[in-house]
């Protein structure tokens, strides 16, 4: 690599350091924040005494909706991240692999690249009224569709780069060795592809976690999620800052769990199409 | 292909039609496997995409009204695009999302190379500068959104307080409505480069260092090297980059829902927020699909440039 | 009675024709190598016996029952392949004992096999290794072990040595062919490398362009090569080939800028022009007349030595003992017995 000497070694140290701070520094402030009474916020006081209010009142507040929106996230998350799995999944080796004519390939990538490219609003229009005749609106089970739709284009072309990767011979040989296309696809490359399903799987339930734009106008306030919830603490007539703060930070929990649990498949997943 | 093999002489022994009908029922099952596998997605995709969409095009000639908790539709072929040709609001959104996507996306290109490149060349703090990066691209953007909200707050926020200690201020960020764009796309840089270092930085990372280390011998300089050698070699990873971030900059939405809603006036409004107020503040169903199509009309032709840009350099 | 038998096998992808006609009959307990350049179709067609490849026409049978149209699993065979292709999640043991557990073989048994097949290939103490833990010749081990516990019709080994040094791929290759012995199995074996094919092989079978070139055992295809591309692939240094002439009287000429050397042509030799081929070993240094050449490379292997002479700008390959003693600079000329001349037509290369 690069030898960096002289001034050319502090500008890298200067870029590097302050880049660090510079991402980590909001982090900090919106923590001290959450943890200070709303007059403390108002003034703008560097110095304060820490006060767990905020917190007590998203999480335990009688009026507090929010318990309600972490519980909903963790069924819409777990539920569409295991089901899009599933299907991701299935469909990615059946792509990669069981000799599909090229034309179906291309219909389905293309498709789901468009899908994947155009604002999701432009289809929440549609979906709203579908859902509504579905009998969807409004449901966990709704948005539970509509994360898993929006999370398969990923899911698909992820874990098609990771079938991709195991080598072919391998399922020759689970062939030449007795099994049934299905055999060697559940015996053989499934188990390979773990390390896929992980990075996929976390992938999915961070998206599905973090997904703002269609839970806003399917859900309402029994079936809201954790991203409308805070919008609602801007959206009042009085904005809740302190409420606000600490609710943003409960949200990032789960991406904090994983940048120090489960960094390494995050990397891969965000970085595989890229580099190969 | 089963004529053919008709010619050949017929089978010895315990070959035969007993062999044959068994192996096509056993490919039968094979063939089963095979869709089984594909149908799910294809089956999930055709009703809440393909359907969808084609939904779009039914709505977008039609007035689509609420009463007795049913949609009633009219049809109105004219009434929707003369609401196009009269809006104003969309012409200034789509400048404002070609401004937005233009420099952030440009900053955070030119920021996360320079950054990768200093990483890798540093060797230090490789882990832990990664550890930190990734932490924006997983936390909801909307909590972002609300973060920056606070930073921004022209009473109390962070900035406006730092500006106070040199004597200046306070700044309207958000409510300025020539700054409120800048503002914007100040939390979009903060917020992505990071991606775009985690992509770049696993390019640098995988380049051959051979090829490095020859240029050094060969008398390049640190600038040298990274315009002449990692530049062009970095080439794919930009691209991908690029490309991942020009449409997740076109599709903004959560940040700015929260930061500005869009204002002030139309100073922030991009597509992503003019569908949602056209489909869910205004209720105009029929509106909102017509500029849908619009939108998705516009990103076909992006793309099919794009492709046959791709093509024409390969 | 496992025998192999391919008629009028042919395979193409679209517009591309890889096998072209090939009909072959593979005895029972033969080992049988199938050799050519790469893209010649050998992989192929092994891929095709295996079942992995759909043929386009034609008819493959296995001990007499035709399985053209069935699916790998169901052919009774078992394959090694170039890249071992060990279930990196599985250990040596359950590798070996994956076929057997999908053909629900009792449990007391598998392990009796497994053991067995180790103790023959010596990976005994490896069975609950992962592959990863393996260098490169324990894992070809395990990959011929999972072959042998299913005691198949045929075995089918891809190019299975080509990943290994070649210090080992010599012991594997006697190895193998002792194996082979031992089972009494039928072997259809894939390799580029001539030297494996001319050592293992019962018989040779030459593929180019998705034809067969010619079947034999490996001194047939040595002494009496159907072709010059068959010539020039069998034997290491490749075999020298000359233009020349055969004049009227049976007179074979060798022009030449110092002189034209000239012998009795081979009997019932068609006047016209000829291409020669003679193996570099059967060249005789002599003290007058014959090929003349200036030695350019003098290349010594300790037994033998392989001794390069330019003639007139063509090189010419002389392999003679280790003992004798040639300098750089020399000219020399050379004979050849008649008998051992191999005499092509120029025009397709077909011998004579």
């Amino acid at each position: 690599m690069l030898t960096l000497n002289g001034r050319e070694l502090w500008i890298g140290y200067a870029l590097v350091i302050g880049s660090a701070l510079a991402i980590v520094a909001p982090f900090l402030w919106i923590l001290m924040t959450s943890f200070k009474f709303p007059i403390a916020i108002s003034t703008g006081a560097l110095w304060f005494s820490p006060t767990g209010f905020n917190y007590a009142d998203v999480l335990f507040g009688a009026r507090s909706d929010f318990p309600r929106n972490v519980a909903n996230s963790l069924v819409v998350g777990a539920v569409s991240t295991i089901l899009v799995l599933v299907i991701g999944t299935l469909s990615a080796y059946s792509l990669a692999r069981l000799r599909w004519a090229r034309w179906v390939g291309r219909l389905f990538l293309g498709w789901t690249m468009l899908f994947n490219t155009v604002p999701v609003l432009t289809i929440v229009g549609p979906w709203y009224l579908f859902f509504q005749q579905l009998g969807l609106y409004n449901t966990l089970a709704g948005l539970i569709v509509a994360h898993i739709i929006i999370n398969l284009p990923m899911t698909v072309w992820l874990m098609m780069t990771f079938f991709r990767d195991i080598p072919v011979e391998l399922e020759e040989a689970a062939r030449v060795d007795g099994c049934t296309p299905a055999q060697a696809f559940f015996k053989v490359i499934l188990p390979l592809a773990v390390p896929g399903l992980i990075a996929a799987g976390i992938l999915a339930f961070v998206f599905s976690w973090n997904e703002f734009a269609v839970a806003l106008n399917l859900t309402s306030r029994m079936t809201a999620t954790v991203p409308v919830g805070i919008a609602q603490f801007a959206q009042q007539y009085e904005i809740q800052n302190g409420q606000m703060a600490a609710a943003s930070i409960i949200s990032t929990i789960p991406a904090l769990l994983l940048m120090f649990f489960g960094q390494r498949f995050v990397v891969q997943g965000l970085t595989m199409g890229a580099v190969k | 292909m089963g004529v053919n093999r008709q010619s050949a002489t017929p089978a010895l022994g315990q070959g035969g039609n007993g062999v044959r009908a068994e192996a096509k029922r056993k490919k039968q099952s094979d063939r089963l496997f095979r869709y089984a596998t594909l149908m799910p997605a294809v089956i999930a995709l055709v009703i809440f995409t393909v359907y969808p969409m084609l939904n779009l095009l039914q709505m977008s000639v039609s007035t689509i009204t609420f009463a007795h908790g049913g949609a009633v539709w009219q049809f109105t072929p004219l009434a929707n695009l003369a609401k196009l040709r009269d809006d104003s609001v969309f012409l200034a959104t789509l400048r404002n999302t070609l401004v937005f996507v233009v420099v952030s996306v440009a900053i955070e290109m030119t920021l996360g190379f320079a950054l990768a490149v200093a990483v890798s060349a540093l060797g230090r703090f490789k882990g832990l500068i990664r550890s930190v990066m990734i932490l924006p691209i997983l936390v909801p953007p909307v909590a972002i959104g609300s973060m920056w909200k606070l930073m921004y707050n022209y009473n109390f926020g962070i900035f406006n307080q730092m500006l106070a200690w040199f004597g200046l201020g306070p700044v309207g960020w958000l409510s300025d409505p020539n700054l409120a764009l800048v503002s914007v796309i100040i939390v979009d840089i903060w917020h992505w480069t990071p991606f775009v270092f985690l992509i770049l930085f696993a390019g640098v990372e995988g380049l051959p260092r051979e090829v490095i280390e020859a240029a050094r011998v060969d008398g390049a300089n640190n600038w040298q090297i990274v315009r002449k050698i990692i530049l062009p070699l970095m080439g794919p990873a930009i691209a991908v980059a690029f490309i991942f971030r020009s449409i997740l900059a076109f599709k903004v939405f959560d940040q700015i829902f929260l930061l500005t809603s869009g204002g002030p006036g139309t100073a922030t409004e991009v597509v992503s927020l003019l569908l949602y107020r056209v489909f869910f503040a205004q209720n105009d169903m029929g509106y909102g699909a017509l500029l849908s199509l619009v939108v998705i009309a516009m990103i076909v032709a992006f793309l099919l440039g794009a492709r046959r840009m791709v093509a024409g350099r390969a | 009675m496992a025998t192999v038998e391919v008629q009028a096998l042919n395979k193409s992808y679209g517009a591309f024709h890889a096998l072209h006609d090939i009909s072959a009959t593979i005895n029972d307990g033969e080992f049988v190598v199938l050799v050519g350049p790469s893209g010649c179709g050998k992989s192929t067609l092994l891929r095709c016996l295996a079942g992995l490849e759909e043929i386009s026409s034609g008819e493959i049978r296995i001990a007499g029952r035709v399985v053209t149209d069935l699916e790998p699993r169901e052919r009774d065979i078992a394959m090694v392949f170039q890249s071992y292709a060990l279930y990196p999640h599985m250990s040596v043991r359950e590798n070996m004992a994956f076929n057997l557990i999908l053909r629900k073989t009792p449990k007391d048994k598998i392990a009796v096999v497994v053991e067995e097949a180790a103790a023959i290939l010596g990976i005994e103490a490896l069975l609950d290794r992962k592959p990863r833990e393996l260098s490169g010749g324990q894992r070809q081990r395990v990959a011929m072990g999972r072959a042998i516990v299913r005691h198949p019709q045929v075995f089918l080994f891809d190019e299975p040595l080509s990943n290994l040094d070649a210090k080992l791929r010599v012991q594997m290759r006697s190895e193998i062919r002792a194996l082979h012995d031992r089972l009494g199995a039928t072997s259809v074996y894939v390799t580029h490398d001539q030297v494996e094919a001319m050592t293992m092989a019962d018989r040779i079978i030459v593929l180019d362009l998705g034809k067969i070139i010619q079947m034999g055992s490996p001194l047939e295809l040595y002494e009496r090569p159907v072709n010059r591309f068959v010539a020039e692939f069998i034997g290491s240094p490749s075999i020298n080939i000359l233009s020349g002439k055969i004049a009227l009287g049976g007179r074979l000429v060798l022009p030449g800028r110092d002189g034209d050397y000239e012998i009795a042509a081979p009997e019932g030799a068609v006047p016209g022009d000829v291409e020669v081929g003679i193996r570099p070993e059967d060249f005789v240094a002599v003290e007058t007349g014959g090929l003349t050449g200036t030695v350019r490379v003098v290349e010594h292997l300790g037994a033998e030595t392989y001794v390069i002479l330019d003639r007139d700008g063509s090189m010419i390959y002389w392999r003679v003992p280790g003992t004798t003693r040639v300098a750089v600079g020399e000219t020399l000329r050379l004979t050849s017995d008649p008998s051992r001349l191999h005499l092509f037509r120029p025009s397709d290369g077909a011998r004579l």
